[in-house]
């Protein structure tokens, strides 16, 4: 009787803690993690539900993945200045900054020097470039790659140029001259504007200042004072350069009033300019849209050149700004949130940044990754062609696109340095520096006053401004 | 008072009902943000959490900034000719309009020139590029007179004209309809009348039309100084490196430093003072127009 009542009571004692266990696995997955993503997500609202379950399956949330698909920077603005929680958002190096500034984001220094994940998936000279006063305030979406110059070399190979052979200032000026006289005189394009360079946010400047050794952005020097190097007096003969190259007709006016979109539409489909400086992936998405077109690579053969050689003898590139992901400090879940963070930089997070969702991006056959005309169409990238996780192999991915490996492969050269631009510790206001420097080197490009006087302008802004010291 | 207040408002509480929904969607979408943007511009920049006092600071801030004050200007430039050009051109165009005797001629003249504002401010910036661009319509044109093609969206001498040409193109056509709304509504016996008198057209125009339409014109010129100051979308879409001196105005300052920069406090200060800068604007030019007198 006694022996009965003991095996009633631990049953009873079993049946009442898996009913506990399995209420605290429904809370559990009840927990709701939202997410507010930019670019890293599905392209479209029927593919991000099941980029949201793929995630979900690779984490073990409950997972709610809000992309917005346009006008991010304001939509993030107004939810999180409206108090909407998130647990996890999407955000730029310099958003991190600001937002790290004002006290909006978790320190995750700790979870960071104690995740195994991030110490074997990432490198820690990447993880020190998004450090922020000895802290971190955020995690990675992918790995940044750097702007290069990239040339259509089925023009270039018309007038019989050597690319290999390009590496001064001087080269890249006499290659445009004679694509322009060419094009002109040969081809009856006229007028041929070679080069288009993007100008607001001087942003693809840094392979031309690479020859004299000098970076975009602030810095602080050894006595703790700000300075902007492209202000420099060595930064003259740069400005002078591209000044030149505007006189004579070898840049596309177009580049200070343009779009980003309309310089490549001018690169791979029309080629109404043989260089421009774009993203290492852009070079083999130029050829890729080519080879779609019809016209890789007799007419559109892009490759990437690491531009001018510095005083150091080395060529400087600028990587750009981390994309990263951050948890407010208003978040309801942290914990869960960082998993997912640290899910992105595992090799199966990899993945379905990269290449997508299995069954709707890809199938695997053999273990080989076969493409869906989905997969195909969104051209291996959910918001990470380059993961950050270290152990992730590329070449899974299948083929890449032409010239992308050889573009990408530059920035490991031991004659190549990628670095970011100058952020002076945070302390940047990034959108101010590239408005006055825009705004006082346009006028030097276009002639309408000498690089001297845009130069002293542009300094004497940024110090009135307190940017530089 | 209190007595007869109670009194009206029990007397007409039909229409008090129906005009709730109204000032409640008013108190929650307008009078409500705006206030948190009033509270907002004497707090510190912080996106989440509590926003600790920051007294004046953002307001010494932004009057100190060369970009606000420039911003200031610039908005002042090309506000004040905009408000000029849309009320002569829209009044001239209306008199015109109203001369034409063929009712389908009339009526296609004056749907063609109210089409523009129905587009969004990104369709008309992309038609003035397609105009105006190196190798648009106009340097086309001139091209045929072998004159070398203008750089007009980046030559800064015609950055605030095409800014201000762009406006007058877009809203010419409604401020006309506005007034021709007004010409249709005069009695006709007025013209019957000036006619038995032998007075000619022009004598009509200027002694009939241009008083009738007083009214209309004090309501038109009240709401083009309301926008004065709050010029935003077509500097937008136009402004680039080589014309933002010039262009630049205040809400784009704003715009850039409390969206894009998450400077919360110092944007709303700005915003701020450019209600304070119209409220001040529109009641000057009521002031100087007579608008509350009969």
């Amino acid at each position: 009787m006694k022996r009965t009542r003991v095996l009633v009571m631990l049953v009873v004692l079993l049946a009442i803690s898996l009913t506990l266990f399995a209420q605290g696995q429904v809370d559990k997955a009840a927990v709701e993690v939202k997410v507010l993503a930019g670019v890293t997500g599905g392209k479209d609202d029927a593919e991000n539900k099941l980029f949201e379950e793929a995630m979900e399956k690779g984490t073990g949330l409950n997972i709610t993945w809000e992309k917005v698909p346009s006008g991010y920077d304001q939509v993030l603005m107004q939810k999180l200045g409206a108090g909407e929680q998130y647990d996890l958002i999407y955000l730029n190096q310099f958003q991190m900054y600001t937002l790290g500034k004002q006290g909006a984001l978790m320190d995750l220094t700790d979870r960071i020097a104690a995740s195994k994940v991030y110490a074997e998936n990432v490198d820690k000279t990447e993880l020190e470039k998004i450090q922020f006063n000895g802290k971190y305030y955020a995690g990675f979406n992918k790995l940044e790659v750097f702007p290069l110059v990239n040339v259509n070399k089925a023009i270039t190979d018309k007038v019989g140029i050597d690319l290999s052979k390009l590496s001064t200032l001087d080269d890249y000026y006499q290659m445009l001259k004679k694509v322009k006289t060419h094009m002109e005189q040969t081809e009856g394009r006229k007028p041929y504007y070679p080069f288009f360079t993007y100008m607001p946010d001087i942003w693809d400047l840094q392979p031309w200042f690479s020859s004299v050794g000098l970076r975009r952005g602030v810095f602080i020097d050894a006595n703790g004072k700000k300075f902007a190097p492209y202000v420099d007096p060595k930064a003259k003969v740069v400005w002078e350069w591209l000044a030149k190259l505007y006189r004579e007709g070898l840049m596309d006016p177009t580049s200070f009033t343009g779009k980003t979109g309309d310089m490549r539409s001018k690169m791979w489909q029309s080629q109404d300019i043989v260089m421009d400086v774009d993203w290492a992936a852009w070079t083999g998405l130029y050829n890729n849209n080519a080879r779609t077109a019809g016209t890789y690579p007799a007419k559109v053969n892009v490759v990437g050149l690491p531009g001018t050689k510095g005083p150091s003898g080395k060529y400087m590139l600028e990587q750009g700004g981390a994309s990263l992901w951050a948890i407010p400090a208003n978040a309801k879940n942290p914990d869960e949130a960082f998993k997912i963070i640290e899910h992105m930089a595992t090799k199966e997070g990899a993945l379905l940044l990269s290449a997508g969702i299995e069954g709707h991006d890809y199938n695997l056959k053999n273990g080989k990754i076969e493409y869906t005309e989905a997969g195909r169409a969104h051209a291996k990238d959910h918001g990470a062609p380059f993961p950050i996780s270290k152990l992730f192999d590329l070449s899974v991915l299948g083929e890449m696109n032409p010239g992308v490996l050889e573009s990408v492969s530059i920035g490991k050269r031991a004659d190549v340095e990628v670095a970011p631009m100058g952020y002076a510790n945070g302390e940047l206001d990034a959108r101010k520096y590239y408005d006055i420097m825009s705004k006082w080197m346009t006028e030097c490009v276009m002639g309408k006053t000498t690089a001297e006087a845009a130069m002293k302008g542009a300094e004497n802004e940024l110090r009135t401004n307190k940017l530089i010291d | 008072m209190n007595k007869s207040l109670g009194r009206q408002l029990k007397k007409y509480r039909i229409f008090y009902l129906m005009f709730l929904p109204v000032a409640v969607y008013f108190i929650i979408f307008t009078y409500y943000p705006f206030l948190r943007g009033l509270i907002m511009s004497f707090q510190e920049n912080r996106l989440l959490g509590n926003r600790p006092f920051a007294g004046l600071a953002n307001y010494r801030f932004v009057l100190k900034d060369s970009n606000f004050l420039a911003a200031v200007a610039n908005s002042l430039i090309i506000g004040l000719w905009d408000m000029v050009l849309y009320f002569f051109f829209s009044l001239g165009f209306a008199l015109i309009l109203n001369e034409l005797v063929h009712r389908t001629v009339k009526q296609t003249i004056q749907t063609i020139a109210y089409i523009p504002y129905l587009f969004s401010w990104a369709v008309i910036g992309g038609v003035w590029v397609l105009i105006f661009d190196l190798q648009g319509l106009v340097n086309q044109f001139l091209s045929i007179f072998g004159t070398e093609p203008i750089f007009f969206l980046a030559t800064p001498d015609y950055a605030r004209p095409l800014i201000i040409a762009m406006g007058v193109w877009r809203s010419m056509g409604y401020f006309a309809l506005l007034f021709t709304v007004a010409i249709m509504n005069i009695e006709g016996q007025l013209y019957e009348a000036a006619r038995i008198d032998g007075a000619s057209r022009f004598m009509q125009i200027r002694k009939i039309i241009l008083p009738s339409l007083i009214p209309t014109m004090k309501t038109i010129i009240v709401l083009l100084s309301i926008g004065v100051l709050t010029h935003f979308d077509e500097i937008y879409v136009m402004v680039n490196p080589a014309n933002r001196r010039l262009i630049s105005t205040l809400l784009l300052f704003v715009y850039e430093t409390g969206i894009l920069n998450f400077q919360t406090g110092t944007a709303s200060a700005g915003a701020t003072l450019v209600m304070a800068g119209t409220l001040l604007i529109t009641g000057l030019m009521r002031k100087f127009i007579g608008y509350d007198k009969e």
